[in-house]
C-alpha cells in the first residue's frame, strides 16, 4: 500500500537531479524543510476512520462483503484485476478438483437460499436439474429487478459482472447446462453494457465459450433485455419473454427445473444468488454458514431508502436487527421525526412497525410477522408517512403490472385499489375494511403467480399493524396529514404577517394581507405544501 | 397409476391426468369456464380452484396434475366462497344485458327480443311459439296491455320505443286467423287433475300451462261464459268478443273442461274440490266481503294470503293468484301469475319440493353512456315508430316487418350457453357485490359473421389459443396490462383478418357472449 509519506522517496527515485549544483540545492532545501516545517516537529497524527469520518465508519463497519467482495477496490470490467483477486479460482476448483455432487453439497452445507425474494434452497434447484437425464439444459440469470426503488442487482451487475458470470459458470458446470441467458431489464443500460463487455472479455480469454480452460466444459451466455414489465421478474414469465412470447406466467408445477426454457430443464437464479457462489466455493467448509442465523445463512444486500439519514446499498449478515440497520448503519431518520415502520420487500412485502424494530432480519422471522424479505428493498417510514397511502401506492404498482391472466389478480387487485382510493379520498365506508381484508386474503390464496400472491401483502400488513389509520380515514381524517383530500392547511397565531405564503401560493388561495394573520381559502387550496415550506415562523398547520 | 382422494372418495388414475379429470372419473363436477378439452389449460378464470392438503394456496383443478396420495376438497365452504368471489369479480366487470330491458320489465318475462327478430325474419310460427311460452292470451293482451315493456325499451332513449305490444298482437292475430292456429304440444295425461276457480286471465293461463304438462284441468266459474273480467269488465270496442272467444278456444282446445254457471263457495264447496282434485288454483277476481271465508282461505285487506314465490295458500294443495292475491293490477300480471302458479302446482303434483319458477340470473347494463346508443343503432333500422293501419288497428305484414327492424337487440346473443350466467345462478353470486364504474360498451363488427363484445370477455384466452393452434396468420392476442388487458386483433387488423379461418370454433369455445354469431341468436 502506498502511503502519503512515501511520496517524496518515490518522486526522488524517478527524478534524480543531475548537475552537482542541483544536488547541493536539493540537500540544503530538504534540510531546511526538516528544521522549519511542522512535519518533523509535529508529525501528522493519523486517526482511524471511525474517529475522523464517523458516519462512513458507521455505514461500513457492520457490513460483510460477500457478494460485494473487494467493494471499492476493483474495476468492474478489468478482467486481470478480477483474476488477480481470486477471480475464477472457484470455477477452476469446481472444474478441476470437485465433482458436481461435491459442489452441490458445498452449497447445501452453506445454506445458500435464493436471493430474489422467495428464499428457496439453491442446492435443491441445482440438484433437480443435475439429476434430470435430458441432454439439453439451460442456465438463466434473473436480472429483471423490478421493485421500484430497489437497485441491489443493478449495482451487482454494474460493479461485479465477472463474479456473476463465474457463479453462473459454476452452476452450469454442476448441472450440465451448456447455454444460458442473462435477462437484464432494459432500464439498466450500463448493466447491459458491462455484462456484455465482461462476456466478450471472458470469451476472448477462454473463460466462456467452448472448451473452457481446456476442461471440455462449454458455456455460451447471451443477454436478453427486458422490456419494461415487472411481471417478467417471475420465472415462468421471464422464460416466456426469452422465448419471444408475451410475459405471462403459467401454473407451477411443472417447475423450471423440470420444464423450463423451451421445455428443457433450467436453472434460474437471481443475480445476487450467483454472486455468492464463488465466495462459498473458495472459502469452503462452512464459512458462509457461519454468518447469519439458523435458517438464513450468509449475507444479504439491501437498498436502504425512504426517510433514512444515510441511504444506499449495504451488505449485512442475516440476523442483524432492523434497528441496527436503520439506526446504526442508516443513521436514523432524517428530518427529526420518529421511525414509524420499515417497509421491506417492496410491493410484494410488508411493513414492520417501529415497536418490532429489534426483529432479526431472517426469512422465516419476517414471514411470521406478515412481511417478506423480498429482493432487499427497505424503505424507512416516519410519522409523516400515511400507511394507507403507502399500501395504495404499492397496490397501484402491482395492479398496473399484472399480466391480466387470472381473475383474482386482474380484477381482485383493481377492486382492492378502488377501496383504497376511496379511503384516501375520504369516501370510505365502515364496511370497506372487512371487504378489503377478505378480498386481500382471497387474492393471496387464489392467484396464479407470485405477483398476485404477494400484491395484497402491503395491504394486509398495514391493516394488521396500523388499522387505526384505516379507521381514521373512514372517519375522514389522515393522521399523518398526507392524503390531500383529508387534510386542511391553516395559519396559526404564530403568523407574523410577512405574506411570503400569499406570494408563493400557486393556487392564489391566500389573500395578501401585510402585518395581519394570513388566511387560507380551503376551497382553492391544493395542499401542495409550498406555504409551509416558505413560512419563516412555522405558522402553517396541517391536519 | 396414482391413487388419490377427492371429497373423501378414492380414485386411481393414469399418470399425468389433472385433478379435473380425476374428479370427472368419480362423477364429481367441478365448474370450468376457461377450460376446453383438447386445448392447453388456460388457468385464468380460476373458478375450478380446489383445496389440496398441504398446499397453502388453492390450485386450479384444470391444470394441476393429480399426484399419488393427494387429498383434495372440491366443495367446502372455503371453495364455494372462492368460486363465488371469482364470479362476483367477473360480474363487476361485465358489460351487457342477458335479457333485454323489455323482457325484464314484462311481468311474464316474455322473450320479446326473440319474438321481434322472428317477426322481422318472417318466421311467424316460431314467433307465436315464443310468445306462448310465457303469455297464454297474446291477442287479448295485444289490445288491452299498457305495455310496461315499451316503457323500458332502450330505443325510447333515442326516438320512440319499439311497438312491442302491437307486434305481439300481430303475431297472435296472424295465428288466430290461420288455417291451423298453433297448438302447443301437451304431455300425455299423468292422471292428476287440477281444479281452477275462475275463468279469468289467471285461471285460463294456469289451465293452458297445466295442460301442457299433462294435468287434467277443470275450470269453474260463476258466469255463463268464460273470460272473467275480460268479458264482463273490459268494454267491447277495446276487446272484440270474437277475439276473446277465439283465444279462449285455443286454450280449451288443449282439453280443458269448463263448469260454467257454478260458483265455488256456494254451488260447489271448496271441500268437494279438495276431495275430488289433486290440487286447486283459486283465481277469482278481486275479493269482496265474505269471499275468503266461503273459500276457506285466510285473507288480509281483500287479498288472499299466499307465498309470493310459490303462490301456495295456507291450505295444502290450494294455490291462488291473479287479482285475488293483489289489488287490481295489470292483466298481464294475472296471466303471469297463472303461468308461475302452474310451475308450483306441477312441482307439487310431481312430488318435488315446491319452490316456484326459478328466476334466471340477469346481468344489467343499466343506463347507456354517451356514444353507446349509436352502437346499438348501427344494427337497427333508423325508421321512426310506425303507426298501424292494418286490420282494425293492427299492423299489416309489411309494417310489422319494418317495425320489428327497429329493435336494438339489447339481449345477449348467447343467453343459454353462457357459462358465467349458468354458474352465477348455480352459486347464487351477486352481480353488484363489487361496485364499480361500468366500462363503456364496445362492439367489434369487423367480421361479416361474428360480433365481438370485449365488455363480456372474461380473458379466458381460449380464442387466442385456438387461433394460435390453427396457425392463423394474424390471430388474436392479449393487449395492455393490469385491469386494462383485453383480447384484441393485433396491430389494428380487422376481426375478419384475425380469424380468417377459425371464427366458428372460437365462437363455439367462447364461454360467454363475448364472441357470438351475428345471425340468429340462441332460443
Amino acid at each position: 500500500m502506498v502511503e502519503p509519506r512515501d511520496g517524496r522517496a518515490i518522486v526522488l527515485r524517478h527524478f534524480k537531479p543531475r548537475p552537482v549544483s542541483r544536488k547541493v540545492g536539493v540537500l540544503i532545501s530538504s534540510l531546511l524543510d526538516r528544521i522549519l516545517t511542522d512535519e518533523s516537529w509535529k508529525p501528522v497524527t493519523r486517526y482511524s476512520v471511525d474517529v475522523r469520518d464517523g458516519h462512513v465508519a458507521e455505514y461500513m463497519d457492520r457490513q460483510v462483503h460477500v457478494a460485494t467482495e473487494h467493494c471499492g477496490h476493483i474495476d468492474p470490467v478489468d478482467l486481470d484485476e478480477y483474476l488477480a483477486n481470486d477471480g475464477f479460482m472457484a470455477l477452476e476448483k469446481c472444474v478441476k478438483e470437485l465433482n458436481p455432487q461435491e459442489v452441490i453439497d458445498q452449497i447445501k452445507r452453506n445454506g445458500l437460499r435464493g436471493r430474489g425474494g422467495a428464499g428457496f434452497p439453491t442446492h435443491l434447484k441445482w440438484s433437480a436439474v443435475r439429476s434430470n437425464t435430458a441432454e439439453k439444459k439451460y442456465i438463466v440469470c434473473n436480472g429483471d429487478e423490478g421493485d421500484p426503488g430497489a437497485f441491489m442487482d443493478r449495482m451487482l451487475m454494474e460493479s461485479y459482472p465477472y463474479r456473476i458470470l463465474e457463479g453462473m459458470a459454476i452452476a452450469a458446470h454442476t448441472v450440465g447446462a451448456d447455454e444460458g441467458f442473462l435477462y437484464i431489464r432494459a432500464e439498466y443500460p450500463l448493466a447491459v453494457r458491462r455484462i456484455s463487455e465482461a462476456i466478450d472479455k471472458c470469451r476472448q480469454r477462454g473463460l466462456l465459450g467452448n472448451n473452457i480452460v481446456g476442461s471440455g466444459f462449454s458455456l455460451n451466455l447471451s443477454i436478453v433485455a427486458g422490456a419494461g414489465a415487472f411481471v417478467c421478474g417471475e420465472e415462468t414469465a421471464l422464460m416466456a419473454s426469452i422465448e419471444g412470447r408475451r410475459g405471462m406466467p403459467r401454473l407451477r408445477p411443472p417447475y423450471p427445473a423440470e420444464q423450463g426454457l423451451w421445455d428443457r430443464p433450467t436453472v434460474i437464479n437471481n443475480v445476487e444468488t450467483y454472486t455468492a457462489v464463488p465466495w462459498i466455493i473458495r472459502n469452503g467448509a462452512k464459512k458462509f454458514a457461519a454468518i447469519g442465523t439458523n435458517s438464513s445463512k450468509g449475507t444479504k444486500v439491501f437498498a436502504l431508502a425512504g426517510k433514512i439519514a444515510r441511504g444506499g446499498l449495504i451488505e449485512v449478515p442475516m440476523g442483524i436487527s432492523m434497528h441496527q440497520i436503520v439506526h446504526d448503519i442508516g443513521g436514523g431518520i432524517a428530518g427529526g421525526l420518529a421511525l414509524k415502520a420499515v417497509q421491506i420487500g417492496g410491493p410484494s412485502g410488508g411493513c414492520i412497525p417501529a415497536e418490532l424494530a429489534h426483529t432479526p432480519v431472517d426469512y422465516e422471522t419476517l414471514t411470521s410477522l406478515g412481511a417478506m424479505m423480498g429482493s432487499g428493498g427497505m424503505v424507512a417510514l416516519d410519522e409523516s408517512d400515511c400507511m394507507v397511502d403507502i399500501a395504495r401506492y404499492f397496490l397501484q404498482f402491482t395492479q398496473n403490472q399484472s399480466c391480466g391472466k387470472c381473475t383474482f389478480c386482474r380484477i381482485g387487485t383493481r377492486r382492492m385499489l378502488d377501496i383504497l382510493e376511496r379511503l384516501c379520498e375520504g369516501h370510505g365506508k365502515s364496511a370497506d375494511l372487512d371487504e378489503l381484508e377478505q378480498l386481500a386474503r382471497m387474492v393471496k390464496k387464489t392467484s396464479l403467480c407470485g405477483l398476485g400472491k404477494t400484491a395484497p401483502n402491503p395491504v394486509l400488513s398495514t391493516l394488521k399493524y396500523f388499522r387505526n389509520e384505516y379507521e381514521a380515514h373512514i372517519q375522514g381524517r389522515c393522521p399523518a396529514a398526507k392524503c390531500k383530500a383529508l387534510i386542511t392547511y391553516s395559519v396559526t397565531d404564530d403568523c407574523i404577517g410577512c405574506t411570503l405564503c400569499a406570494q408563493s401560493c400557486p393556487a392564489e388561495a391566500i389573500q395578501f394581507r401585510p402585518y395581519e394573520t394570513q388566511e387560507i381559502d380551503a376551497e382553492k387550496c391544493i395542499r401542495c405544501g409550498t406555504c409551509k415550506s416558505v413560512c419563516p415562523s412555522d405558522a402553517i398547520k396541517v391536519q | 397409476m396414482p391413487k388419490l382422494t377427492i371429497d373423501n372418495r378414492q380414485v386411481e388414475v393414469q399418470t399425468g391426468v389433472t385433478i379435473l379429470d380425476a374428479a370427472e372419473k368419480l362423477g364429481i363436477e367441478i365448474p370450468t369456464m376457461c377450460f376446453l378439452r383438447g386445448h392447453k389449460p388456460s388457468t385464468s378464470c380460476m373458478i375450478c380452484v380446489v383445496r389440496v392438503e398441504g398446499i397453502d394456496s388453492l390450485v386450479p383443478a384444470c391444470g394441476t396434475i393429480a399426484q399419488e396420495g393427494m387429498r383434495i376438497e372440491t366443495n367446502t365452504e372455503e371453495i364455494r366462497q372462492a368460486r363465488i368471489t371469482a364470479l362476483e369479480l367477473l360480474l363487476s366487470d361485465h358489460v351487457g344485458d342477458c335479457m333485454g330491458p323489455c323482457q325484464v320489465a314484462c311481468p311474464a318475462h316474455m322473450n320479446i327480443s326473440l319474438m321481434i327478430r322472428q317477426i322481422a325474419a318472417g318466421k311467424l310460427r316460431a314467433a307465436i311459439e315464443t310468445v306462448k311460452k310465457d303469455i297464454a292470451l297474446p291477442a287479448v293482451l295485444g289490445r288491452i296491455c299498457p305495455a310496461p315493456c315499451e316503457n323500458a325499451c332502450r330505443r325510447r332513449q333515442h326516438d320512440k320505443a319499439v311497438s312491442i305490444c302491437l307486434l305481439k298482437r300481430y303475431a297472435a292475430d296472424v295465428d288466430l286467423m290461420s288455417q291451423q292456429p298453433f297448438m302447443s304440444h301437451t304431455h300425455p295425461n299423468i292422471g292428476k287433475h287440477v281444479a281452477i276457480v275462475g275463468a279469468g286471465p289467471a285461471g285460463l293461463a294456469a289451465a293452458y300451462y297445466l295442460r301442457r304438462q299433462g294435468f287434467g284441468c277443470t275450470i269453474y266459474d260463476e258466469h255463463d261464459e268464460p273470460g272473467g273480467m275480460l268479458r264482463y269488465a273490459v268494454p267491447e270496442q277495446k276487446l272484440p268478443r270474437d277475439v276473446l272467444d277465439k283465444e279462449i278456444a285455443t286454450i280449451a282446445a288443449l282439453g280443458v273442461e269448463f263448469k260454467l254457471g257454478q260458483r265455488v263457495g256456494t254451488a260447489v264447496s271448496m271441500e268437494k274440490l279438495c276431495r275430488d282434485f289433486d290440487a286447486v288454483f283459486v283465481a277469482v277476481r278481486q275479493l269482496k266481503d265474505g269471499d275468503a271465508e266461503s273459500l276457506g282461505l285466510g285473507a288480509k285487506s281483500d287479498c288472499i294470503e299466499t307465498d309470493t314465490a310459490t303462490y301456495q295458500t295456507s291450505v295444502k294443495g290450494v294455490f291462488a293468484g291473479g287479482d285475488a292475491v293483489r289489488r287490481r293490477r295489470l292483466t298481464v300480471r294475472a296471466v303471469a301469475d297463472g303461468k308461475e302458479a302452474a310451475v308450483s302446482i306441477t312441482q307439487y303434483l310431481s312430488g318435488e319440493q315446491v319452490t316456484g319458477p326459478q328466476k334466471p340470473f340477469n346481468s344489467r347494463m343499466g343506463k347507456l353512456k354517451e356514444g353507446e346508443m349509436e352502437i346499438f343503432l348501427s344494427g337497427a333500422s333508423d325508421s321512426i315508430r310506425i303507426e298501424p293501419d292494418g286490420l282494425d288497428g293492427g299492423f299489416s305484414n309489411e309494417q310489422a316487418k319494418r317495425e320489428a327492424q327497429r329493435c336494438l337487440h339489447c339481449d345477449c346473443r348467447k343467453p343459454t350457453s353462457c357459462k358465467l350466467r349458468r354458474y352465477t345462478q348455480q352459486y347464487h353470486a351477486k352481480a353488484g357485490k363489487y361496485k364499480a364504474e361500468r366500462r363503456t360498451f364496445v362492439q367489434n363488427i369487423s367480421h361479416p359473421n361474428v360480433i365481438y363484445e370485449p365488455g363480456k370477455c372474461i380473458n379466458c384466452g381460449l380464442c387466442v389459443e385456438i387461433a394460435g393452434e390453427a396457425k392463423e396468420k394474424i390471430g388474436l392476442t392479449f393487449i395492455g396490462r393490469g385491469f386494462e388487458v383485453r383480447v384484441e386483433v393485433p396491430f389494428d387488423h380487422s376481426l375478419a383478418e384475425g380469424l380468417a379461418r377459425i371464427a366458428e370454433e372460437c365462437v363455439a369455445a367462447c364461454p360467454t357472449g363475448a364472441l357470438a354469431f351475428a345471425g340468429d341468436s340462441e332460443v
